[in-house]
């Protein structure tokens, strides 16, 4: 009887231990899921679709969705690191990928606290603009300028659906730039 | 009866056993250029860093009494650990500017909803709690920093 209870006190402390081993396992769903979703696009095409898919979550007001994008989005960004890069994008990723990364992170880990979600969209825009001046894009997106909190956002069509207020203030907005494919 | 003795024995064993494993200290007698430093902070703002927000957030924790019993130590390590990976003042400076830009918002925010400092520490320490002015001060110096490094290095332009 004694030892069954150390038993399971060295079991629970280990556990403890393990906590954020068995977080990462979990992240190779999503890994695989991005490869076969989009065998043909490579690494920062990747990126700007979950970054896409992220935005329209926002706008449709789901949290959930968000979470679950962030995780991809956060495994996108990880897969274009393993890519062969020009001594200027390895900087730039060095830079803006990590910063992308924790983003994802904080996205999904705010699941059912949207506006904490929106929060984190206003800077990871900006590592986007910033990442595709670097590495291009293989659509074209806009940029588009939500007035109302002088921040900005980027999307896949000239459609306004703002991602920072959702169905409260869904059409407010405007293009500021058009970005082209190159 | 007898088997009840014996839980009991075993439980006070765990216990005890509890207490032999001990994370280590988040200690360092390195001298650093925290923020702080960095943005010559008025004294105000430092005090209230320093009351506020080092103890998880830089690589010096005063330490309470409980943090020696277990199993509050590991608690107290483990918001410690994720408290320094999310920002930690003292190594503030070497974060990349697109870094310092966004941790200052997101600190910002997150003073600004009472989400900092976390309500487990400040009901064990109570002065380290905020009060309207207090958060005030902090949002407008982080906010200042915030748009001096923006202007500076042309973000989100």
């Amino acid at each position: 009887m004694k030892y069954y209870v150390l038993i399971a006190a060295l079991v629970a402390s280990i556990n403890f231990s393990c906590g954020n081993a068995q977080e990462l396992n979990s992240n190779s769903n999503t890994l695989e899921d991005v490869r076969r979703d989009s065998s043909e696009s490579i690494g920062h095409d990747n990126v700007i679709a979950e970054y896409i898919n992220l935005k329209n979550a926002l706008a449709s007001d789901d949290s959930k969705t968000s979470a679950v994008v962030g995780k991809r989005l956060r495994t996108a960004i990880i897969n274009l690191g393993k890519e062969s890069m020009s001594d200027e994008q390895k900087e730039a990723y060095s830079d803006i990928g990590e910063s992308i990364k924790e983003h994802a992170e904080h996205i999904t880990d705010n699941n059912g606290n949207i506006e904490h979600q929106r929060e984190h969209l206003e800077d990871l825009s900006v590592d986007l603009f910033d990442l595709i001046e670097i590495f291009g894009t293989s659509k074209t997106l806009y940029k588009n300028f939500c007035p109302m909190k002088k921040v900005s956002w980027l999307s896949e069509s000239e459609e306004i659906r703002n991602p920072y207020y959702g169905k409260s203030m869904l059409t407010c907005g405007n293009i500021q730039e058009v970005i082209n494919r190159r | 009866m007898r088997k009840r003795r014996i839980i009991i024995i075993g439980l006070a064993g765990v216990v005890a056993i509890m207490q032999l494993i001990r994370p280590e200290r988040n200690y360092s007698d390195q001298v650093y250029q925290d923020m702080a430093e960095i943005y010559n902070a008025p004294d105000t703002i430092r005090r209230i860093l320093k009351r506020s927000c080092t103890d998880c957030h830089s690589n010096n924790t005063r330490y309470p009494w409980y943090a020696e019993v277990q199993p509050f130590g590991w608690f107290l390590d483990d918001h410690i650990r994720k408290g320094k990976k999310d920002l930690n003042l003292d190594e503030f400076a070497e974060y990349s500017n697109r870094k310092k830009i966004s941790k200052l918002k997101s600190m910002r925010n997150q003073v600004r909803d009472d989400e900092m400092p976390l309500t487990s520490y400040s009901f064990m320490h109570k002065d380290a709690r905020l009060s309207d002015y207090q958060k005030n001060q902090l949002i407008d110096w982080f906010d200042k920093i915030r748009d001096s490094l923006k202007t500076e290095y042309n973000y989100g332009k």
